[in-house]
């Protein structure tokens, strides 16, 4: 228990840290956000393992979010 | 997103088991060990679920009611225990790993850590830490008390029956193999 305690604290932390260091950046764009919280919580996830209730929507929406973002990059790049 | 983390994590209220009660649990477990290898029943322990419980069937008869000890049929026997998990154990937690954990570390208290992989028709978990040691006499039978609470629990959260397919302990660490589906109980009549 204490494990998914820590868990959900230290993302916490990340979450809040990343978006006034991203912002303080420039950066403006919602895919390199999510971007990030998809890196951070999947960090956390692999290293501190939390107990989940059920399985974890959160990462497979998280993946699909990041997956769409980054391939729409990939598109950008290869069009221009 | 913090917010649906939290919401997807379990809540963890109340005790663990004191060790007077787990004493008291598993001197239960011996007894029926004692049945078991007292009748000469031979087989092996199929934990199936029906409803929210989950039966501990022993023997080479196929059992189809759960409400008999005992069946015989062409000499050959069958006995059915009901396991001391059930589906209000595991508190609203559907995954298997997480309801391992939930169980055997944060209700039972009975290992410091479990690592557990489920691959579907198998799991695989590794308990470190043991509180309590695993008895020879419950091995041959129905399974330790870490087996049994893997394999019911296996049998809850999937709905299908399961075996304990490997066991071994090094007094430090329990480590087992349970597979999970029809195929189990069929094959084991």
């Amino acid at each position: 228990m204490e494990r998914s305690f820590v868990a959900n604290t230290v993302l916490a932390l990340l979450v809040a840290l990343t978006v006034p260091s991203l912002w303080a950046l420039g950066e403006v764009r919602f895919g390199v956000y999510v971007s990030l919280y998809t890196l951070e919580y999947l960090v956390v996830k692999a290293v501190l393992r939390p107990k989940r209730v059920c399985r974890d929507y959160l990462a497979v929406a998280l993946l699909a979010a990041f997956i769409y973002f980054t391939a729409r990059r990939i598109l950008e790049v290869l069009v221009a | 997103m913090v917010g649906t983390s939290v919401a997807l994590t379990p809540v963890v209220e109340g005790s663990r088991l004191s060790s007077f009660t787990l004493a008291a649990l598993l001197n239960t477990f011996e007894n029926v060990a004692r049945v078991i290898e007292g009748l000469g029943v031979k087989g092996r322990a199929v934990y199936i679920s029906s409803g929210s419980s989950v039966y501990i069937v022993f023997g080479e008869v196929y059992v189809e009611d759960f409400n008999r000890f005992a069946l015989v049929r062409d000499g050959k026997v069958s006995l059915v225990f009901k396991s001391p998990i059930s589906a209000e154990h595991l508190e609203g937690v559907s995954d298997l790993c997480a309801a391992l954990e939930h169980v055997a570390i944060d209700r039972l208290g009975i290992a410091k850590s479990v690592e557990c992989v489920d691959r579907g028709d198998r799991v695989y978990a590794r308990f470190k830490g043991l509180k309590v040691y695993p008895l020879k006499s419950l091995e041959r039978t129905v399974g330790s008390i870490y087996g049994v609470v893997a394999a019911s629990i296996a049998a809850l959260t999937r709905g299908l029956p399961a075996r304990i397919a490997y066991e071994s302990s090094d007094g430090q660490a329990c480590s087992l193999e349970v597979l999970v589906g029809e195929e189990v109980w069929r094959g084991a009549s």
